[in-house]
């Protein structure tokens, strides 16, 4: 049983730092695991290019709830390196830098509209944020805004699938602080 | 145990996102592809999306024709052929145009998204 | 609060089947198009068929059909019926080219001789069907010349017998009479479908979806994607050809002074006129062809027009400082969409 100590200094909730750590290495096994998933999935449906289910924001965004801002980036950055391994140097870029906007505006919207906000919006946002930092990034990787023309598809399907996997997220929560109950942070 | 429901933040972010959506494609229109199909009697043997080339290209084809590929538009460059008609044609920039070497029966047409074409031919 | 749950999802649902909808293409009104090579040009061939495959293959028989009529009446294909008679000098035709040349003749004849289907020998001088035309030389220019009277030609039914070698050649009409022959196959079917080669349009059936079918008149000065009015067809029961001869087409320089390809059958030489260009419009694709050759030739006169309306054809003469005549019916669907540089002439404007 920790210390009394050590439960005021996290205070937030009932993990210790090992603890996290532990949790982060499980949480980026399966952020990677949805994303391939996801992969498979896509295969078989005629999707425009760049579009994605967005199934890995799912663990992103518990793992930004329960970890916090520094453990999240380190997923994203294990995730960036995954699509590095597997598909080059320019694939990895996109992915950290869609991956990046995309937490640091899940950590934002929890830390200032929690109360009014669930899963649902803070999804939509990051998912959009997300397709936004990945054209960014191509952009300026290619040299020409000429991706841009992208802009309207990977808005629109980011906000369809966004609202799916924050519904998913909102649904699947109270079940999981159910059987964890060390994660609930309130 | 917390129920999470849709809560106003959450149509704050929905219309939000719905207002960027509206808003970016009011400002640029729908989204332009325009395709460029290579053909060689009848069969393409190359096509491209002309708005996502990135630079200046030059294509040989496997009967000696050499085509030019530059963002937002396609032309010939030169052909076997002692006609060299095909060049004369010029660049092709907006959907509906081709270009045609007859001898070769190299054809480059540019397609788009509208269904139809205005003229539907020209005499 | 489950219920909460349920809709948003049945929502969400909604929502990516409208995004996956909106992504598709919905239902082909453009119509197919094929690109086939025949009679010395790319032919397009686009169908309004229900799905590709059935486009294809009409698009492939018309191909054949019009490929099939080249082999009889080219004057650059040796083995044809037409390269047969000039040799010998007397041939026995089959039936499609025996009424090739009787319509035509029939045309020359009404045109009083600014359609000559005999100016073969002419026209090999000057090479236009080669890759290198070329100023032929004089002595032999006027020998050819008197080679090429239609009174040379005679006519025994479909057996043909030429004259003092005088050289059938059917380059001004051939790629109407393979119109007409795309039709005769597109009547077996019920898609609509327009073909194109060449400066020779065909409009088959009405076009899918309430609108007209709009041909585009080239821009005598600009590319062959460019064109500077149009001419709108409701279409339906009769098929309709509109052609284009124009003085921009198959052009060579020689010592600065440009040389056309349409011959004045009189002189021997290029037309000398201020038209660029006459679009013949009819219900028959040899006609339209013959007679935007014929009225080119001719010039915007009254015999031109008489002309025009023994065939109950319309007529677009193009002249070169922009101004433009229309005659016949088609005046009315006749529009000019480049209203810069080219006017509209009035029937009293016509100088005869």
């Amino acid at each position: 049983m920790p210390s009394a100590e050590f439960m005021k200094k996290n205070k937030k909730n009932n993990l210790t730092p090992a603890g996290k750590t532990a949790l982060t290495g499980i949480l980026a096994a399966l952020t990677l695991a949805l994303s391939f998933i996801e992969r498979i999935l896509c295969a078989f449906l005629p999707l425009p290019p760049g579009v994605r289910p967005g199934l890995s924001n799912v663990a992103v965004m518990f793992s930004c709830s329960v970890l916090g801002l520094p453990f999240a980036l380190g997923i994203i950055i294990i995730k960036a390196g995954f699509v590095f391994l597997v598909s080059g140097a320019y694939a990895g870029m996109i992915s950290l830098s869609g991956g990046f906007l995309s937490v640091l505006s899940i950590w934002l919207l929890l830390k200032l509209f929690s109360k009014k906000m669930s899963f649902l919006g803070i999804s939509v946002a990051s998912a959009v944020m997300h397709n936004f930092g990945q054209l960014i990034a191509a952009s300026l990787i290619v040299g020409s805004a000429l991706y841009m023309y992208l802009l309207p598809v990977l808005l629109i399907s980011a906000i369809v699938f966004g609202s799916v996997t924050g519904i998913l997220l909102n649904a699947v929560l109270p079940q999981i602080l159910r059987i964890a109950p060390k994660l609930d942070k309130h | 145990m917390k129920k999470l429901s849709v809560k106003k933040g959450d149509i704050a972010v929905l219309a939000l996102a719905l207002i960027a959506f509206a808003a970016v494609l009011l400002l640029r229109g729908s989204p332009n592809t325009v395709t460029a199909e290579v053909s060689i009697n009848g069969k393409t043997v190359f096509s491209s999306d002309l708005n996502k080339i990135t630079e200046k290209e030059e294509i040989e084809l496997e009967n000696g024709v050499i085509i030019g590929i530059e963002p937002g538009k396609i032309y010939f460059i030169s052909s076997p052929c002692s006609g060299k008609d095909c060049i004369k044609f010029g660049e092709l920039l907006s959907e509906g145009q081709t270009a045609v070497c007859v001898p070769s029966k190299t054809v480059i047409t540019l397609k788009g998204e509208k269904k139809g074409s205005i003229p539907d031919a020209i005499s | 609060m489950l219920h909460i749950h349920y809709s948003s999802a049945f929502i969400s649902l909604c929502l990516v089947f409208i995004l996956f909808f909106s992504s598709c293409s919905l239902g082909e009104e453009a119509g197919f198009e094929k690109i086939g090579f025949s009679m010395g040009s790319a032919i397009s061939s686009r169908i309004y068929a229900e799905n590709e495959a059935e486009a294809n293959s009409l698009s492939e028989e018309i191909f054949a059909a019009i490929g099939e009529l080249d082999s009889l009446i080219s004057a650059t294909d040796e083995n044809s019926e037409i390269s047969a008679l000039n040799a010998e000098g007397e041939f026995f035709l089959s039936e499609e080219a025996g009424e090739i040349i009787r319509k035509s003749l029939d045309i020359c004849e009404k045109s009083n001789g600014r359609l000559n289907i005999a100016l073969g020998a002419v026209t090999k001088l000057w090479g236009f069907s080669t890759d290198l035309p070329s100023l032929p030389d004089e002595k032999e220019l006027k020998s050819a010349l008197g080679k090429s009277k239609l009174e040379n030609i005679l006519i025994d039914g479909s057996f043909i017998s030429l004259k003092n070698g005088a050289q059938i050649d059917l380059g001004a009409v051939g790629k109407g009479a393979g119109a007409d022959e795309a039709e005769r196959v597109l009547q077996k079917y019920s898609c609509s479908a327009v073909i194109s080669f060449g400066g020779t349009v065909l409009l088959h059936g009405k076009k899918p979806g309430k609108e007209n079918w709009v041909i585009g008149v080239r821009d005598p000065f600009g590319s062959q994607n460019d064109y500077i009015a149009t001419l709108s067809f409701s279409g339906g029961q009769e098929a309709v050809f509109i052609s284009t001869s124009g003085s921009y087409e198959k052009t060579f320089t020689e010592n600065g002074k440009v040389y056309h390809h349409i011959i004045d059958p009189e002189t021997g030489f290029p037309v000398q006129t201020e038209l660029v260009s006459v679009t013949a419009v009819s219900n028959s694709g040899l006609i339209a062809d013959a007679l935007s050759t014929a009225l080119f030739a001719e010039g915007l006169t009254n015999r031109a027009l008489e002309l025009a309306n023994e065939y109950s054809a319309g007529a677009v003469f193009i002249f070169e400082d922009g101004r433009i005549y229309v005659s016949g019916q088609i005046k009315d669907c006749f529009e000019i969409t480049n209203t810069n540089k080219y006017t509209l002439m009035s029937d009293e404007e016509i100088i005869c």
